[in-house]
């Protein structure tokens, strides 16, 4: 282990605290749209409350935490996707494509907000990494700017991915 | 217009809320259990590490070990015997190589996973691809190894002749330009994927 120190630990603790307070219910979010089966969504929260927990030990505020939380959780996602993609042989499509393919399921005008949000899990684990990322972190609120920060592309093509998850969403969820 | 924007508007929020407002599946873990989840884990880490060095080492040790079982003094006593231990030896001292760069790239692997997405994607790429590019280069590094053992083995005059030299030559060429051609392709195909994600970087509207 990289820690050991018992006041490092003690705010590294802390800090895992604070994040599972602020953070737990949109890491959920994140896996839940990652990951369909159950076990396996347990697995991969773990797995990111682990690279989380390691990660502070090498956090000095170099950003915001919410950047930091959302990198560090991105990328074990990321992660898990590239191997999981390869045992599955999934086919992931970019929101370009995705406008242009019908949609799976058809978004019925009274579905309740629990077939909604499957719909929408339904739809994100469709995508291509970075639009995925964009469109989880368009969701959990987050602007272009604080997009770019977390992935790492201009703020312009943040803002041009999010018109198109916009445009996808609107076509898929807008009736 | 006006429409379809208040339309988009409620869409948007609509999403959001149930989005936010869903049920998701929140298992708590203590610090404490996190802690041991991760110390597991890099355990698991090291010990797939050391499972990498160990199967570099292991083909050029059955090689020797089965230089010994063929009575190596008497072996060294004839010019094909020298020939093919210093090819094993060759083969030996490639692997301890092999071995070392396995683990150099086994501890690269591991950061601290906490650049930002597009530059974590880019490492993880930009190191699939150098390990593309230089796997040929160090398979290479065996041939010379491979060619005098068999080059000995020729020359055995108890042996079987140049007949199994020769086929296991080619076989090996064989092999060798196919996995070099294939990962040159590989290599190709990432850097594409590399340079169209360094474009996304770029600021452009």
């Amino acid at each position: 282990m990289t820690e050991q120190d018992p006041e490092a630990r003690k705010a590294q603790d802390a800090l895992y605290r604070q994040t599972v307070a602020e953070f737990g219910r949109a890491l959920a979010r994140l896996v839940a749209a990652t990951e369909r089966d159950a076990a396996a969504q347990h697995d991969l929260l773990q797995d990111i409350h682990v690279a989380i927990w390691r990660s502070f030990a090498v956090y000095r505020g170099q950003c915001s935490l919410r950047t930091w939380i959302y990198r560090v959780a991105h990328n074990a996602a990321a992660t898990y996707i590239k191997k999981s993609i390869r045992r599955r042989r999934d086919q992931l499509m970019s929101l370009e494509d995705l406008e242009r393919v019908a949609p799976l399921v058809e978004a019925h005008h009274e579905a309740d907000n629990t077939e909604t949000l499957e719909q929408l899990y339904q739809l994100i684990r469709q995508l291509k990494p970075i639009d995925r990322d964009v469109m989880l972190l368009y969701l959990e609120g987050l602007d272009a700017d604080g997009i770019a920060d977390v992935l790492g592309i201009s703020a312009g093509n943040v803002a041009q991915k999010i018109h198109r998850s916009k445009k996808l969403l609107q076509h898929r969820f807008g009736k | 217009m006006d429409e379809q924007n208040e339309l988009n508007f409620q869409v948007e929020a609509n999403l959001r809320a149930i989005w936010k407002g869903g049920a998701v599946v929140q298992p708590t873990w203590t610090p404490d259990q996190i802690r041991a989840r991760a110390a597991a884990f890099e355990a698991q880490a090291r010990r797939l590490a050391l499972a990498d060095m160990f199967a570099f080492i292991l083909v050029p040790v059955v090689i020797l070990a089965a230089a010994f079982v063929l009575d190596l003094p008497a072996l060294l006593g004839e010019p094909y015997g020298r020939i093919q231990f210093s090819g094993a030896v060759l083969l030996f001292l490639c692997s301890v190589l092999g071995a070392l760069w396995s683990r150099r790239y086994s501890h690269a692997a591991v950061g601290s996973n906490a650049n930002d997405l597009l530059a974590s994607h880019l490492e993880r790429l930009a190191r699939l691809r150098d390990w593309y590019i230089s796997t040929p280069w160090g398979s290479a590094l065996y041939l010379p190894g491979a060619g005098l053992v068999m080059i000995g083995s020729g020359m055995n005059p108890k042996g079987r002749g140049w007949e199994m030299p020769i086929i296991w030559a080619g076989v090996a060429i064989f092999v060798y330009l196919a996995s070099c051609i294939q990962m040159k392709i590989k290599a190709r195909a990432l850097q594409r994927e590399i340079d169209s994600l360094e474009a996304l970087r770029s600021v452009s509207r």
